[in-house]
Parts: structure tokens; sequence; C-alpha cells
């Protein structure tokens, strides 16, 4: 026990915090598909999945590396995986930094830590809301900070794990653009203090160029690059209870859909927690901010940005980036631009306790010890409904084998043509699936072009999407003067499959189309007399734009595994002298 | 840390926690599905 005991216990905790989190990925056989998650069996290798469909590049290179990762495992494994890898990598990264921070951290403090890390309204609400890989960003920004800080000190060996740190924040466009975020903050900090520059730049031109993917196909590729401004009000960030949205934000929650808040953060919880994370910031929070300047530049910048919609002018300002600047879409947004903020929150509770605890020591030392452990576990009892909101978006949901079936067809080398989900809608919630909204799983599934409803049915109205060929297939399905088969055929769709579970599903007029598959729950029909490939990006674009964006994704690719490897190697080799090397 | 002191904290964490987890399971099975009062009949993203 002891000394051994106490140094596990950290991670211990964390992984019990996690297990209780995702507790149904675990007791359920299955994938992951609620609200934005999606995992299939094997994600395909498609032009979307590089950001050249008719899209815009949301999930890249996400898409990319699923669809390696499913080519040798099962979706089912990499949803397992990937989720409770990141909450891992949160809450173990988490503890590791408070102990470069601070001094002699005890083993309370970094319990605390751990267990805040992973068990924050941030982390829940765009867990629930199936934002996994938002949080492979999170989780990465623990294990970035130190590695930051020994490249700026000139250790060489440092940079493996930076590169492949700054890729695997890199996953989505929203993620990139946060660790941008935090790469340019440290420029500037290290430009004030004129110390380390063309380290500093050269980590810059890393993040910059980990951004390659999703910039180079949003370019070339064929979706327009701004969005419906409506967005903006939409997604900006939301009270979570009486007395405004900042001290939501405060608290780091804030999330725009009212789904994903846990109970207790719309009363009593939540106030107390505002209580304490302003005792935490006043106790902590100078420390951090000194210590890692950078993250604290950052952590002021996103925290504004994700209030920005409720300060006067900020909304307009917004809703107009968004119309006419492309990209700026990625800020209607709001809460998740808090990312840094989290890190400084939960870092400063590590430091107050910390400084706590050797107040009360001096007292009673018994007293100090127990009180702070006891405070371990405060996070789970402010907000211990939290696992309710992450489990209704983890309940993992077995396909139909009408799915399966469809899917079977519609891969074959022979099939020609578009594939077009309907009912005409985003987002679903399958009879088959669990009780949250899903968004469509074909996409993610089939090799085969898939045209889907791209616009967001919210409360406040529907919130326009970007991709081109959806508006030309939503205006022929709009048609009323010819049958449905016809006005597909017109539009080269050449393949209808059918949610048959879901609302107006029973009402589509299918008299023309033949069917192929004709389950219960899915129904797939083929379209009679379109019987060409639809245009691409190959012929919109052209080859060499879409070779240029596949080279940039393979480079990006070969860049994370090397830096993987490359990290493990100097980790490795660095424990073997000295096992106190570990977290300097 | 001094061994003791483990010991003493390491059951007291252990029964919160495994209080914690226990009621925090049966408050997730038995919670009731999502209520809003701008709720509409129609599906909205996010929900």
């Amino acid at each position: 026990m002891g000394r051994g005991f106490t140094r596990v216990l950290p991670d211990a905790l964390v992984a019990v915090v996690v297990l209780v989190l995702t507790w149904p990925m675990w007791t359920t056989a299955g994938y992951g598909l609620a609200r934005d998650m999606v995992f299939s069996p094997r994600a395909p290798w498609t032009l979307d999945a590089i950001g050249m469909g008719s899209s815009l590049p949301r999930a890249v290179p996400l898409d990319g590396v699923l669809a390696a990762a499913t080519s040798v495992v099962d979706g089912a494994v990499v949803f397992r995986v990937a989720v409770a890898g990141v909450l891992l990598a949160a809450g173990w990264g988490a503890h590791r930094l408070l102990a470069v921070v601070v001094q002699e951290v005890s083993p309370a403090a970094r319990c605390l830590v751990g267990v805040a890390a992973v068990w924050n309204p941030y982390v829940v609400e765009r867990l629930a809301l199936g934002q996994w890989a938002l949080l492979a960003t999170y989780a990465a920004m623990w294990w970035l900070l130190p590695v930051v800080r020994r490249v700026l000190a000139g250790e060489r060996r440092a940079w493996w794990a930076s590169v492949c740190l700054i890729l695997v924040a890199s996953l989505t466009p929203t993620g990139g653009a946060l660790v941008l975020m935090v790469v340019v903050a440290t420029l500037v900090v290290v430009v004030v203090h004129r110390d380390s520059i063309a380290r500093a730049v050269r980590l810059l031109l890393v993040a910059v160029a980990a951004q390659l993917p999703w910039v180079l196909a949003g370019v070339l590729g064929a979706a327009s690059a701004t969005s419906d401004p409506l967005g903006v009000e939409v997604f900006a960030a939301r009270a979570e209870r009486p007395g405004g949205v900042w001290p939501s934000l405060l608290t780091t929650g804030g999330v725009w859909s009212p789904f994903q808040v846990p109970a207790s953060l719309t009363s009593w919880g939540g106030h107390a927690l505002t209580v304490l994370v302003v005792v935490v910031l006043l106790a902590g929070g100078a420390r951090m901010a000194r210590r890692e300047q950078a993250l604290a530049l950052a952590a002021v910048v996103g925290f504004v940005l994700a209030g920005l919609a409720h300060l006067p002018g900020g909304g307009d300002a917004l809703a107009w980036a968004v119309e006419h600047v492309p990209g700026s879409g990625l800020l209607r947004d709001g809460q998740k631009w808090l990312l840094p903020y989290v890190v400084v929150v939960v870092s400063s509770a590590g430091i107050a306790v910390t400084r706590a605890e050797r107040a009360l020591r001096r007292r009673d030392s018994d007293l100090g010890a127990l009180l702070v452990g006891a405070m371990a576990l405060l996070p789970v009892v402010l907000v211990p409904d939290a696992a309710g909101r992450t489990w209704q978006a983890l309940e993992p949901v077995t396909y139909p084998d009408d799915l399966t079936r469809a899917v079977a067809v519609l891969d074959d080398p022979d099939a020609v043509g578009e594939v077009v989900t309907l009912p005409w809608a985003s987002y679903r919630e399958f009879s088959w699936g669990n009780p949250v909204s899903a968004a469509d799983p074909l996409p993610r599934w089939t090799e085969r072009p898939t045209v889907v409803s791209d616009a967001l049915l919210t409360e406040s109205g529907s919130v326009a999407g970007e991709d081109t060929r959806a508006r030309e297939v939503e205006t022929a399905l709009a048609r009323t003067d010819v049958p449905l088969a016809e006005s597909l055929a017109a539009a080269d769709v050449g393949w209808v499959l059918v949610y048959a579970d879901q609302p107006g599903a029973a009402e589509l007029d299918t008299s023309g189309l033949t069917p192929v598959v004709d389950g219960s729950d899915v129904r797939l029909f083929r379209v009679p007399g379109a019987d060409r490939e639809p245009e691409s990006s190959v012929d919109s674009a052209g080859p060499v734009a879409v070779a240029a964006v596949a080279a940039v994704d393979a480079a990006w690719g070969v860049a994370l595994l090397g830096g993987l490897l490359g990290g493990l190697i100097v980790a490795v080799r660095a424990r073997r002298p000295s096992r106190e090397v570990t977290d300097q | 840390m001094p061994n003791f002191l483990s010991i003493i904290i390491t059951p007291v964490i252990g029964a919160v926690l495994a209080f914690l987890v226990t009621f925090t399971l049966v408050q997730s099975m038995s919670a009731s599905p999502d209520q809003n009062p701008a709720e509409q009949a129609a599906l909205v993203y996010g929900k």
C-alpha cells in the first residue's frame, strides 16, 4: 500500500468515474448512434470522408480516421475505445498536468482534478450531444500543455509527442481551431517574453499544417463555406438556470440544447457550482494563469467567444460573419469554445485544494487529509445525475438486419447511382435505436454516395444546410407534378432507402420504384431509369484537387502514426533510467 | 502521505463513491424522459 497505492489512486478513481459515465457501453452490445455520434460496423472510404463530397467537411479528418480504424477492427470496438479512451485520457492527463503546475501536489488534489476533468458540465453535455471527437481535443489539451512547455525549453524529443497531440486535437475543424487558438496564444506569450520565438513559430506551423485536411477540402469542395445566420441564435450558449447565461458559462455549462443538461444544474446544484467555481478561480486561478499564461489567454478568448452572441452587437456581428465569411460557421455553437477555460477551472480547483490542504494540515493533519480526500468527490456530489444524460447517448444500438442487407446491396460493385434516405430529415428517432434523436447512419456506412437532408429542425426554426446536392434533391422531392420515381430519376438519384418506422414513411409514393429490400424497418428501392453515376467532386473540382486532398490526408495519417510511435519510444526510453522523470 | 492516512482515507472515499455510484445508477435508471416546456411535437435536432 502506501506510496504505490496513492500513486495509482487518482488513475483508478478516474477509471471508476469513466465507467459510471459510460456504463451502457459495457452492458449492451451494439454501436454508438445518438445525436451527432454515428458508429457503424465499417465506416466507408468515400469522397465525403475526406471532405470532398457535396457537404461541408465538418468531420474531417475524423471520418478518414474512423474509416481506417474500422477497416482493422469492428466499429463497435472502435466506439468503446474512442469514447472511453478520450475520457480516460482527459482524467489521467489532468492530474498529471496539476503535478507539473504545483510542487508536491497531494494525491487528494490529484484525485479531485482527475474526477473534475471528466465529471463536469462541459464534458457531460458535449458527450450527451454525441460530440466525443471534441472531447478528444479536450483530452489532448491536458497532455499537450506540459509537452509544449518542454518543446519551448528546447527538448527536441518532445516534438514527437507535440505533433501527435496536435493532430489528435485536430480530428475535427472545431478541435483544430481550438488547438490553433492555444498555440497562437503560446506564440503571443513567447513574443511578449522574447523567449523561444523560433520554437513557438515552428509549433504554430505544425498546428497550421494539422488543419490542412479540412481547410483544403473546404476551399476545393463543392459545399457553400458560409452558413445560415439563424444558426447563431439557435446554437448560442444558453442559460441553464435563473441568473442568465454567464453563470452557466462560468460553471462550464451552457450548451445550446436543453436536452443535454443534467437537471441538477438547473437548480441548487448549479448555483452551488457557480459559487464553488468563483471560489476556486479566486483561490487557484491566478497561480494557474501565471504558470500557463498561454492557456489562460486562450481561456479568456474562448470564454468571450462562448458568450459573444449575448454581448451587445455580438449576435449581429456573428450572424454577419457566419453569412459572409467562409468558415465562420464554426463560431455559431458558442459553448464549445469554453474548452481552454474548462482546463483552467479544473486545474485551479486542484491548486485551491492543495492550498486548503496545506492550511488545514497546519492545524490538524488527519482532518486536513480527510476533508480534502472527501472533496475529491465533490464534482459527483454537485452533479449526481450527470450519468443520466450520458447514458441516453451512449446506449448502444443494434442495427436492423434490413439495414445491413440494404448496405450490402448498395456496396455491390455493380450498383450505380446515389442513394437518398427518406422521409427527408436530418435527425430521426429510430424505433430500433435509443430514445434520442440520431443522425442518419447510412452515410457513415455505405460506400455509395449518399444524399441526406442537412437542414436542422430546431425549436427556433429550421437552420438551412450547406449541401448543394441536398438542395437539388430536396427540390426534386418537392415536385408534385410528377410521381416520386420520375422526379428522382430526373435528378439522377439511383436508389431510395426508406426508414419505415419514421413518421410519413407510410405515406411516401413508392409507385414506380423497384423494391430491392422490403423489410419492416428499412426498405430499399431502385429508381428505374437512373443508371449513371452522379457528378462528383472528381468532375467538378477535378481529379488533381481530389488527389491533393487525399495526399494531404495520407500525410496527416502518417504524421499521426509517426508522432504516436516516436512519442511512445521516447516515453519508454525516458522511463528506463529513472522513473522519477515522469511528469517533468 | 503516511500509511495510516491512506488506510483511513481509502475506506471513506470507497464508501462515499460506492454510495454515489449506486445512487447515480438507480437515479439514472428511473429518470423520466426529457421534459421541456417548449418541446414540440416534431423531432428537433439535439433532442
